[in-house]
């Protein structure tokens, strides 16, 4: 029975994964469709304001993921309980791929538009501090050694790397900025068509967040238990 | 026109295909844990 169990456990287990991903490929389908065909194009922009349609939802979902990993960060601190590390860990790394995606979309965008890759605008700097402090987050982790100093650093270097957020999130408010604030408290700033069309890519974005976000934790634990198993066979053939 | 398309499917691919990119490396990752985990377990059995 015990061997049974054991065996159920050592399987990949692939039915779960494929099927979350096969109903969200069909979603991501979906609003690809609407981004770069059923939506209207813009009457200033044309069709680059589809890029719009991507380059928001990656922004939205990279700073989701920092506030998970800064919730987490504190919860780890709070309780020590190293799942809590792995979540902000899992997350954080997320949150660098999408800022990475957002920033290239980015300059996709200003290039025709504005008529260069880059500028310092404010927001444009604060994402690029951000980025950086989030790979400084993985540097950080990889240089320190014992599980739960480890976890405590990174835990505090978390929680002040996310100080950058609101400061991102405020840039073009706080600063004089050239960069669209699409984006707001009070919703979305798009006429109805448009609006639905990034609503879309919201949603379907943050599935992916959720999908990619259960994949990593999974593979962080596994990651702890091969940690524990190889101390464990060192021990006995010592 | 043709160029303002040009930018628009480099941002829709790089997002699509990166994502697409990273979900299989991830996949690849947890399934090589497994397989270190099922080995490491036999040789403390």
């Amino acid at each position: 029975m015990e061997k049974h169990r054991a065996d159920a456990r050592r399987r990949p287990r692939v039915g779960w994964f494929l099927a979350a991903a096969g109903a969200l490929a069909a979603v991501v389908w979906a609003d690809l469709y609407l981004a770069l065909i059923a939506s209207p194009p813009e009457e200033n922009m044309g069709d680059l304001v589809r890029i719009m349609y991507f380059h928001v939802p990656c922004a939205w979902v990279a700073l989701f993921a920092f506030f998970v990993s800064f919730i987490a960060a504190g919860m780890y601190l709070w309780r020590r309980n190293t799942g809590w590390d792995s979540l902000a860990v899992s997350s954080a790394e997320i949150g660098l791929c999408f800022t990475t995606l957002a920033l290239i979309t980015g300059a996709l965008w200003a290039r025709p538009v504005w008529g260069a890759w880059w500028t310092w605008d404010p927001r444009l700097t604060t994402t690029l501090i951000l980025w950086f402090l989030y790979a400084g987050y993985f540097l950080l982790r990889g240089s320190l050694d014992g599980r739960e100093r480890r976890a405590r650093v990174s835990a505090v270097y978390g929680v002040i790397a996310f100080l950058d957020v609101p400061v991102v999130h405020m840039s073009v408010t706080w600063w004089r900025s050239i960069h669209p604030a699409v984006v707001s408290s009070q919703g979305i700033h798009m006429p109805p068509g448009m609006a639905d069309a990034l609503w879309m890519g919201l949603c379907t974005w943050m599935a992916v967040y959720a999908l990619l976000l259960t994949v990593r934790y999974r593979m962080e634990r596994q990651r702890e238990r091969v940690e524990r198993l190889v101390a464990r066979v060192r021990a006995q053939t010592s | 026109m043709l160029r303002d398309l040009w930018f628009l499917w480099a941002a829709a691919g790089v997002v699509t295909l990166g994502t697409l990119a990273y979900t299989v490396l991830l996949w690849m990752r947890q399934t090589r844990l497994e397989q270190l985990v099922a080995r490491l377990e036999r040789e403390l059995e």
